[in-house]
């Protein structure tokens, strides 16, 4: 399956901020974007198959930054090098450090706007 | 100024709208978040969920504003509901419909305007999700498909309401 095809994945707890995202993913053709709302359930999609890129509320911040571990670590289906974005309310020393050492390629600060996610969308599926 | 036109589906508009039995009742959560989200992703100080009755505008959802409705021949949102499109009017100061319209020359002084209609499965359009700035603004195809989808999530929850038996009416579980 070719990069463009496979669809991104995306964390977000609110329903509301993801429903808007994804739809308006599939108004500008971009790839589907499939959205959960716990890190449990990202990290069964992703052990299931890959994606173009994934998006990951760092909310959960122990859980998330397990699951991108696992990531890089090949453990799971998607595959390691895969393009990764974040959004987080604050990104204090020891998090920055564990982004870059992740190779988080885009931290996106909330609020933010559903206008700077569907950059980062295209930005994963250049990537 | 440019009254808005009449659409040529009126009367079935008018008998849609009316059975979705939402016109004057009170604000819900639901709608209000949509205008919540609207105004704060795009920066605009009045964001709208607008449905257009016989001779007003009223407002289901609202930021920005105090008044609960219009009247519909000053309406931006009436002419709006014509097209399928979004209405984009980045500077009605520029703009030959609406230069001279209370709503622009008086309070809430738009500058700038947009509207995406409200179009149901049946095919009418009841009203607009819109988005108004006091100065000139433009979006993008980025911005117009977010728009887009703001209103498609206005539209699934309409319906919602409208598929959902009403309270004490016997259809549920007590």
């Amino acid at each position: 399956m070719s990069g463009a095809a496979k669809g991104i994945l995306l964390v977000e707890p609110s329903m509301l901020t993801g429903s808007i995202i994804v739809s308006t993913a599939r108004q500008l053709s971009l790839p589907e974007v499939r959205q959960v709302a716990s890190v449990r359930t990202a990290q069964q999609q992703l052990a299931q198959r890959d994606f173009a890129g994934v998006i990951v509320s760092l909310e959960e911040l122990q859980e998330a930054v397990q699951l991108l571990e696992s990531v890089r670590a090949s453990q799971l289906a998607v595959a390691s090098s895969v393009p990764v974005a974040v959004t987080t309310s604050e990104v204090d020393a020891t998090t920055a450090e564990q982004m870059k050492a992740l190779r988080v390629r885009r931290v996106l600060l909330k609020p933010f706007k559903v206008k700077d996610v569907i950059s980062t969308i295209e930005l994963l599926k250049k990537a | 100024m440019q009254e808005p036109p009449t659409p040529a589906n009126e009367d079935d508009r008018l008998q849609a709208l009316r059975q979705l039995l939402i016109l004057d009742t009170p604000p819900e959560e639901r709608f209000d978040r949509i205008v919540a989200f609207a105004a704060q992703e795009f920066d605009m100080p009045i964001a709208l969920i607008s449905l257009i009755d016989a001779e007003r505008q009223w407002f289901k959802a609202k930021v920005g504003l105090d008044a609960p409705e219009t009247a519909r021949d000053i309406s931006f949102c009436a002419h709006a509901i014509l097209k399928d499109e979004t209405m984009v009017v980045p500077d009605t100061a520029q703009d030959q419909r609406f230069a001279d319209n209370p709503l622009v020359t008086g309070g809430p002084g738009i500058q700038f305007y947009a509207g995406a209609p409200l179009k149901l499965p049946s095919g009418e359009s009841i009203g607009t999700l819109c988005i108004i700035d006091q100065q000139p603004r433009d979006l993008d195809r980025v911005d117009l498909a977010i728009l887009a989808s703001l209103r498609d999530l206005a539209v699934e929850e309409l319906m919602r309401r409208h598929a959902e038996p009403a309270p004490g009416n016997g259809d549920r579980n007590p």
